[in-house]
């Protein structure tokens, strides 16, 4: 079964590429047709990856979210998810060509990590470690996806009004607009997960918050998406300030997923 | 003097802090928290490390910068939350008309009102929190401290899977109430604490231990549980009729050989009048004669079991669940005519 998964998972990674090429396409060409294969390679692509982290639940009899492995492909899952739900309900492909190379390069990072279903060690055997880690996937999707609007807004302001891809990008303020409810959607699932892990570090620990650093980043994180959601209630500081905080709040979320792992000391040391 | 109560109560204010308060959260998560002068010493140099203890980064969450940041950040969300109040009753008697929706215009009052619950709940706790650990092999009896009850370690068992892989750490205790003889019995595993006097009792650690019987005649005169390598309370057994004579379990080693199994061989050393007398060696169980003394050390595994009471946790949780309600309020449940929460001025 697991050679099954690795059949999936590695003809999904090369789906997302193609994803990707196509979109980049799509602009480069400005052909509508373009965008509309991508369109159907990505979602294709992303029903053979969720095949694979079926077939991976079942052989592990566990939600396959409980290494950096898994939580890699997980991650990729839900951003390449939220990105085509926000790319149809807003009508915005562009979107895609912003979107898909993160998702590519999680995917990439995840093909790195071991792929052995390891027994869990007791204090990550908890009914809240579903809870804890789903809500987290769902938060980092919508806040990739909000960081890739943040980076389409602030190159909008660049761009001549009357080209191909002004047409296909909704006007600064609309970007500005589905930004914000993607953060919102994130945001609160971060708050989701910041007080599951709380009641699980309860537990587990004996305390419910210790300042280990993936704590500690994970409220970093938390705290510049709460300064993005003030800067918008601001009107000069609403599109661009608050896009460049979109940007900087995803750097945050990448750091304390991977780089917390890497280069501080911490009890988190699984995913 | 207004102008300062504006300022304190402003949405710039907040967004500084906020700033300040993620900037000052990362850069301690940098620096490894709780370290002596020396260890950051040689991490960082003698110049750097004084200036890292000057600033107290050394336990930078609980430093008088960090609880003073948090502190204006309370006195921010206090003064905005009372002088917008009359806006936000205003506001929503306007839009009440506009069906039940209009609840959420009162999203973020409710989500700073969370925070500020969150944050208390947590400051209490911190400052109340009682703490204390019992620890042992099974068989031995500690009194407590905190809340005088005597713990007995009936059992402790590592429960392994077929490919012996730790699935879960288990500890059977007796709690008896020296005051009044009553017992009650309870178990403790790795995400399972019981509660004990109002204390909440985790499984937290594990490793080897010895067991040293001393027997005189064949009749025990004493016994005590040894950690390895730790200080003079818990790794060294004194001779009660000898006070020359001392023990420290000098620690573990682990024997390798080729197509064998792995060996644990256990070390004490022995000191008569503070000075080394003799090292003993022993794979499991061994004994050692002093005169009619007999000196039995057996191998053992001990839990230890942290014992924490955070009466303000649950206020905390409260703070959490309102500042979530706030949000989804704020983000979703807005009359529909507007897209955002924005706040008119
Ligand atoms: C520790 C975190 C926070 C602090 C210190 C803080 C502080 C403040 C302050 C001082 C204001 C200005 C109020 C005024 O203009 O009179 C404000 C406004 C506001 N904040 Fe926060 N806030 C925090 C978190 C949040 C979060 C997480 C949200 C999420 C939605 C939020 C939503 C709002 C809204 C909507 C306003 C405008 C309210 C109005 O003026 O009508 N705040 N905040």
């Amino acid at each position: 079964m697991q050679n099954a998964e690795n059949i999936l998972f590695t003809v999904s990674m090369a789906g997302y590429f193609a994803a990707m090429a196509l979109y980049f396409l799509f602009i480069a060409m400005k052909k509508e047709k373009t965008a509309k294969i991508a369109g159907w390679v990505q979602t294709d692509a992303l029903l053979l990856h969720t095949a694979a982290l079926v077939l991976r639940g079942i052989e592990a009899g566990r939600l396959p979210m409980t290494n950096q492995y898994e939580f890699a492909t997980c991650f990729a899952w839900a951003l390449c998810l939220v990105s085509l739900i926000f790319m149809r309900k807003y009508r915005f492909n562009v979107l895609g060509a912003f979107a898909m190379p993160v998702v590519f390069l999680m995917m990439g990072y995840a093909a790195m990590q071991s792929r052995d279903i390891k027994p869990l060690m007791p204090a990550l055997q908890s009914g809240w470690l579903a809870f804890h880690v789903s809500t987290a996937i769902i938060a980092y999707g919508a806040f990739g996806v909000s960081a890739a609007l943040g980076a389409i807004f602030l190159m909008r302001g660049r761009m001549k009004e009357e080209g191909f891809l002004a047409r296909h990008i909704p006007d600064a303020d609309r970007v500005d607009q589905i930004a914000y409810r993607s953060v919102c959607l994130g945001f609160l699932f971060l708050t989701i997960t910041i007080i599951t892990g709380a009641i699980w570090a309860e537990r587990a620990w004996g305390s419910y918050w210790s300042w280990d650093p993936k704590e500690t980043w994970s409220l970093v994180t938390w705290i510049i998406y709460a300064v993005y959601l003030h800067l918008r209630l601001r009107r000069g500081w609403k599109g661009k300030a608050a896009a460049v905080f979109a940007v900087i709040g995803f750097i945050c979320v990448i750091f304390t997923y991977i780089g917390v792992n890497t280069f501080l000391p911490g009890i988190h040391s699984y995913a | 003097m207004k102008k300062i109560w504006k300022f304190l109560s402003s949405m710039k204010f907040a967004v500084a802090l906020l700033i300040l308060l993620a900037a000052a959260c990362a850069l301690s998560s940098l620096v490894e928290q709780g370290l002596t002068r020396e260890a950051y010493a040689a991490r960082y140099g003698e110049s750097m490390a004084n200036v890292l203890l000057a600033l107290q980064v050394n336990d930078a969450y609980h430093s008088i910068w960090f609880i003073a940041l948090s502190g204006f950040l309370c006195l921010n969300l206090i003064l905005c939350s009372v002088i917008r109040f009359p806006f936000f009753l205003r506001r929503y008697r306007r839009e009440k008309t506009a069906g039940c929706r209009a609840i959420g215009l009162w999203g973020a009052w409710v989500c700073h009102l969370g925070i500020l619950l969150l944050i208390a709940g947590f400051a209490l706790g911190q400052m109340t929190l009682r703490e204390t650990t019992v620890w042992g092999i099974p068989g031995d009896t500690r009194r407590m401290e905190e809340t005088g009850l005597d713990i007995t370690i009936d059992d402790f068992r590592t429960e392994t899977r077929e490919d012996a892989s730790v699935a879960q750490y288990v500890t059977d205790i007796t709690v008896t109430d020296p005051a009044t003889g009553k017992t009650e019995k309870a178990s403790v595993s790795v995400n399972w604490p019981a509660e004990v006097g109002g204390f909440h009792l985790y499984q937290n650690n594990t490793g080897p231990a010895a067991r040293a019987v001393v027997t005189r005649n064949g009749s025990e005169t004493q016994r005590k549980t040894l950690l390895p390598q730790q200080s003079m309370a818990e790794s060294v057994l004194g001779l009660e009729d000898r006070p020359e004579y001392a023990f420290y379990f000098a620690g573990i080693r682990t024997m390798r050989e080729e197509g064998q199994e792995d060996r644990t061989l256990y070390l004490y050393d022995l000191y008569k009048n503070g000075i080394l007398e003799q090292s003993y060696y022993f794979f499991g169980e061994g004994s050692v004669e002093i005169g009619e003394d007999r000196i039995t050390f057996t191998p053992e595994t001990f839990t230890l079991l942290v014992a924490r009471e955070d009466r303000f946790a649950p206020l905390a949780f409260i703070g959490g669940v309102i500042t979530l309600a706030g949000l989804a309020m704020a983000f979703y449940l807005q009359p529909k005519k507007k897209e955002t929460y924005h706040a008119e001025r």
